[in-house]
């Protein structure tokens, strides 16, 4: 019997992006943790392996689905191009190899959520963990099996790697694509084939919402996407510089069908602003919203829709009626009382945020009413069935102590009400050196502790709600609980300790 | 004319505008963020070496760490994390390894070894060709190397320090072998040279002995209060090893530069080329902002006031220049120079601010070449690049003083050179960008881009500026974009350039189907979110490469501004 000769074209992510996850909330926790939470646990509990089909993942990011659908539309056949995980490239590499190409979440740990986690809990972050060791097992197939093959890398991280030629030579990376690339990935590809050269930096080349290729299989934790980028400007965040486009609603429900097929019942519904698809400029558009939910409630088989962000000036353009709607047609019939919604408020000081750039997303609030007009948009989410879950950023630049004081008590304002709040530590998007856990004053703490105040309370509640919606079984959900609650002791003691030694 | 509306045009510019007011420092201006550079964090480290402080040496460790990364796959190191490796930056990195006790191994040689030869003579001999007659950077480079026991310290070309005892009037008639910006290296770098190899004719010994004490003194003066030479780490570091390697590291001038680079390191342990070029990246970003019509999201009376208050208003001690031209940084180590007073009164005037107009036009009358061309920052100096003519330049001070309604025959005068430096092909050739990727490194897209908004205004209907317009249609690329040449794969800051020159020109031939193209360009990578990532164009003194930040954003926002009104509005669903 011959070896198998490897696919020409292989596409693979780390662990944190490809595994069989239950619900969106898990993803999130993925990201959250760092190796400071026992790996094997973590491995088995919150990121299992996915099923596989012929050696191949029935889930992939779906930045990796979408590069295979464009390959696919561009003539490459199922035998040519393979989405596997990273237990499967040694059986998926071989002499046939020309291109590995990776989808990276967090290539070198300098996102905020990473820096903010292995700043406050110790260890690495597993985005971080995880892609390094993917990396390993990449190159080591490579020179095994397939030396003249090239790895290119792409995915929303790879920001991190364009300008920094040293670590992709480390890490072994040929070619860095930034940003979306369903207009020259066929192109890339085919030029690789070839064994054409390329550039260390390619920039990625778009095409319109209309013409972005619908999925051919599953996508991890069922996500779909309902439109891209945001464009209001933030300093802080990487979406700032791509406007946003919604994607047509006949291509989300090909999507959502498609998951359906491959075994993914529970959907989640992305958007950078999920109240804002559809919005023509900024003036939103609930009908179209909520007539795009009755399409995909319509669909048979959906179960939990989930979603990821929302803007504080979007919800203020629903009515309570269509907020309540929204919650009915998110949850249907699966019997959760505990939808979530991030919010990202940033800071309770409108100045703050503006100077770093929050104007538009503000809109017209003035800076002294920016945290009170969150606090009520937030409120109108709860009372419209939600659990929102409200993003800080510590250490903005500029921020002031009595910034932090506003902040506080804003934090604090929340005493008793159905809410979680994650605080995050500055990091600056161009990946320059992040607020390190030691810059933090005794009132950052303050207020770190307070935010995990209503966590604790209410991540645990969240969780067994929402894996009951979804079917997880009883035993899992305690082993959770098991977790969480051991988590939240390490936590509370790593609070305590920092505290402690934090400046006045 | 407006011609078919471009699909979600209005929102990518809004996008484009919006990240572009994101990136503004708390007081109003822009920094931008230049690129990490392996020369100046070689020569920084050594300078922090030589200085032999024990404070120093977590720096030095972090920036041997991050010279240990930045090596390339061939074994060498280039200007900017992106650039290809040369010999220069190879030689520095590797003067350093020795300076720090680290071995270079043969891995590390191996480029400078198949670039050079083997042995010291012949790296020098390299270094020497590689800049031909001028002097300005072979020589402190060949110093260094030296210092560090690399190179040899006989056939390192002498440079006459004691020539910046005369009076400055004198200098151009000195025909000087380094250019006017590095006055500070011929000084402390000659001083050295003068230790290590005596002259022998008593003459020129006893005449450099009396001129030591005076050109130390002007160092002295020229340096400024925070030490940075010109904001430059690899020239201040040059100065520092030199006045360590002669007087000690006690040298007060020493002092202060070591403490200027202590400052300027970054938190990944490299230094930039330069701290920033906050002055030219503002002047341009509010240039873009008004083109896009979004000049009301600032604070236009502070911005003015920030703007006006960047002019020089006394002789510069370093170049002699006179009161009213701007630099390009607003640190104290900025010089005044043709490019960033011409874009400062550009700002100006269109921020509604014409008082300063005035004396900064009278100061770019003042530093006109014979020729008609302007130089960057002396009149007449030598005849090194930077001392003479650039159409780049020359362009821009045109428009400048068209501005400011002065300047009739001095404008003339330059739109003549401009004519004259046309090549034949009809682009013009850059002093101050160029591009990696073309055989000869030049960047004509740019220079052509630049010196057609010139005619634009000046002399739309010349035949030099349809011929200039002929040549960027023809050399935009298949995928709608421009790259530095014909040749060059396409980036959004030539993209970007091109589009706003050939706004000018819509019913030219072939000019509206490339305005169309190059838009939908732009669009696509703006909408994939690739846009702001920016390609090594820019040149440095020495011609070393660089990349700024905000080069693709601020290009961006005016082309788009440009394309807006060519286009029109199309509401975006
Ligand atoms: S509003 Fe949110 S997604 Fe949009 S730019 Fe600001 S932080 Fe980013």
């Amino acid at each position: 019997m011959t070896a198998f000769p490897g696919y020409p074209i292989v596409l693979t992510a780390d662990r944190t992006l490809m595994a069989g996850y239950s619900l969106l909330f898990d993803g999130m926790l993925a990201s959250s943790l760092t190796t400071a939470a026992p790996p094997g646990l973590v491995g088995r509990l919150v990121m299992p392996p996915a099923p596989l089909t012929d050696g191949r993942a029935t889930v992939a990011p779906l930045g990796i689905r979408r590069i295979e659908a464009a390959l696919r539309e561009g003539g490459f056949t199922r035998d040519e191009v393979a989405v596997v995980p990273e237990e499967e490239l040694p059986r998926a590499i071989g002499p046939r190899t020309c291109a590995v190409g990776i989808c990276a979440g967090e290539p070198t740990g300098h996102g905020m959520n990473s820096t903010t986690m292995a700043g406050i809990a110790g260890g690495i972050s597993y985005p971080h963990a995880h892609f390094t060791r993917l990396m390993a097992t990449v190159r080591a197939c490579r020179t095994a099996a397939a030396p003249k093959a090239k790895i290119i890398l792409g995915g929303p991280g790879s920001w991190q790697l364009a300008g920094d030629a040293a670590r992709r030579a480390a890490l072994g990376i040929d070619h860095v694509v930034t940003g979306y690339a369903e207009g020259n990935a066929l192109e890339l590809f085919r030029a690789l084939r070839l064994r054409d050269p390329l550039p260390a930096v390619i920039p990625g080349e778009a095409v319109p919402a209309e013409a972005i290729p619908p999925i051919v299989d599953g996508t991890t934790m069922g996500v779909v996407e309902i439109s891209r980028g945001c464009g209001w400007g933030c300093a802080f965040c990487t979406l700032a510089r791509v406007p946003m486009r919604h994607l047509p609603e006949e291509l989300i429900v090909a999507d959502v069908q498609t998951n359906l097929r491959a075994g993914m019942a529970d959907i989640a519904v992305l958007s950078e602003d999920f109240f804002r698809y559809g919005a023509i400029g900024a003036s939103v558009q609930p009908e179209r919203v909520l007539g795009l939910l009755q399409w995909l409630r319509g669909l048979h088989g959906v179960g939990l829709l989930q979603i990821d962000h929302a803007n504080a000036r979007s919800v203020a353009g629903f009515s309570a009626d269509e907020l309540a709607r929204v919650t009915r047609l998110l949850v249907g019939e699966t019997g959760a009382e505990l939808p979530w919604v991030n919010m990202g408020v940033e800071t309770a000081s409108g100045a703050l945020l503006r100077r770093n750039g929050g104007g538009p997303k503000m809109g017209g609030v003035m800076d002294d009413e920016w945290g009170s007009f969150c606090a009520v948009q937030l409120r109108r989410l709860i009372r419209a069935g939600f659990l929102p879950m409200v993003s800080l950023i510590l250490g903005l630049p500029g921020e002031t102590p009595e910034d932090v004081e506003a902040t506080l008590r804003w934090v604090e304002g929340f005493r008793g009400e159905p809410i979680t709040i994650f605080p995050v530590l500055y990091a600056p998007v161009d990946g320059g050196a992040p607020l390190t856990v030691r810059a933090l004053t005794r009132r950052h703490w303050q207020l770190i502790r307070a935010a995990y105040t209503y966590n604790f309370r209410w991540i645990p509640r969240l969780y067994r709600d929402n894996q009951a919606a979804v079917g997880v079984p009883p035993w899992k959900r305690l082993l959770f609980q098991m977790m969480g609650w051991g988590q939240a002791m390490q936590w509370r003691a790593r609070f305590a300790l920092h505290a402690g030694r934090a400046r006045g | 004319m407006t011609q078919r509306a471009i699909p979600h045009l209005a929102s990518a510019l809004e996008t484009a505008v919006a990240h572009l007011l994101s990136r503004r420092e708390p007081e109003g201006f822009w920094r931008g963020r230049l690129s990490a550079s392996a020369l100046a964090t070689a020569t920084a480290v050594s300078a922090l070496l030589l200085g032999g402080e024990a404070a120093d040496r977590p720096l030095i460790r972090a920036g041997i760490a991050w010279l240990r990364a930045a090596q390339r796959a061939d074994g060498g190191w280039g200007d900017t994390p992106e650039s290809p490796s040369n010999l220069p930056t190879t030689l520095l990195v590797l003067a350093a390894f020795r300076l720090a006790g680290e071995p270079d191994s043969a891995a590390d040689r191996r480029y400078a070894v198949a670039r050079a030869g083997r042995t010291p003579a012949e790296w020098r001999a390299a270094i020497l060709r590689s800049y031909g007659a001028d002097r300005t950077f072979a020589v402190p480079i060949l110093m260094h190397g030296a210092l560090a026991g690399l190179t040899p310290w006989a056939g390192i070309p002498d440079l006459p320090f004691e020539l910046a005892a005369v009076p400055r009037a004198w200098y151009p008639a000195l025909r000087l072998r380094v250019v006017s910006y590095a006055l500070p290296a011929l000084i402390a770098v000659g001083l050295l040279l003068d230790d290590r190899r005596p002259p022998r004719h008593p003459l020129l010994r006893a005449a450099r002995r009396l001129a030591a004490p005076r050109v130390l003194d002007t160092l002295a003066r020229i340096q400024p209060e925070h030490g940075g030479f010109l904001e430059a780490a690899p020239l201040t570091a040059f100065v520092a090893m030199a006045l360590i390697g002669r007087f000690g590291a006690a040298h007060p001038v020493a002092r202060r530069c070591l403490a200027f680079l202590r400052d300027g390191v970054r938190a990944d342990g490299s230094w930039p080329i330069d701290t920033d070029l906050s002055v030219w990246v503002t002047t341009n970003a509010l240039t873009a902002l008004g083109a896009a019509g979004a000049l009301e999201a600032i604070d236009v009376p502070a911005m003015r006031r920030w703007v006006a208050a960047r002019q020089y208003t006394a002789e510069h001690p370093y170049t002699g220049a006179a009161p009213g031209g701007w630099g390009w940084t607003h640190r104290p180590g900025g010089v005044p120079d043709a490019d960033d007073t011409a874009g400062a009164m550009l700002a100006l005037a269109r921020l509604g601010e014409t008082a300063p107009l005035a004396a900064g036009a009278r100061w770019l009358r003042g530093l006109q070449n014979r020729d008609g061309g302007w130089p960057t920052f002396c009149r007449g100096w030598g005849r090194l690049p930077f001392d003479t003519s650039a159409p780049d330049v020359t362009a821009h001070a045109v428009r400048a003083l068209r501005a400011a309604g002065v300047g009739d025959a001095a404008r003339r005068r330059g739109m003549a050179y401009l004519e004259a430096a046309q090549g034949a092909d009809g682009a013009w050739t850059p002093l101050w960008f160029g591009n990696q990727a073309t055989a000869d490194g030049t960047n004509r897209t740019y220079g052509t881009a630049r010196v057609l908004r010139a005619y634009a205004v000046l002399a739309p209907d010349a035949l030099a500026a349809h011929r200039g317009v002929a040549w960027l249609v023809g050399a935009q690329r298949e995928d709608g974009g421009w790259g530095g040449g014909v040749e060059a794969p396409s980036t959004i800051e030539e993209t970007a350039l091109a589009l706003s020159a050939l706004a000018d020109w819509p019913q030219a031939p072939g000019v509206a189907e490339a305005l169309t193209r190059g838009t939908a360009y732009l669009l696509r990578r703006i909408e994939a979110g690739s846009w702001t990532i920016s390609a090594p164009i820019g040149l440095y003194f020495a011609r070393l490469w660089y990349d700024e930040a905000l080069y693709p954003v601020v290009w961006t926002v005016e082309a788009l501004g440009r394309m807006r009104h060519i286009f029109g509005e199309a509401v975006d669903r």
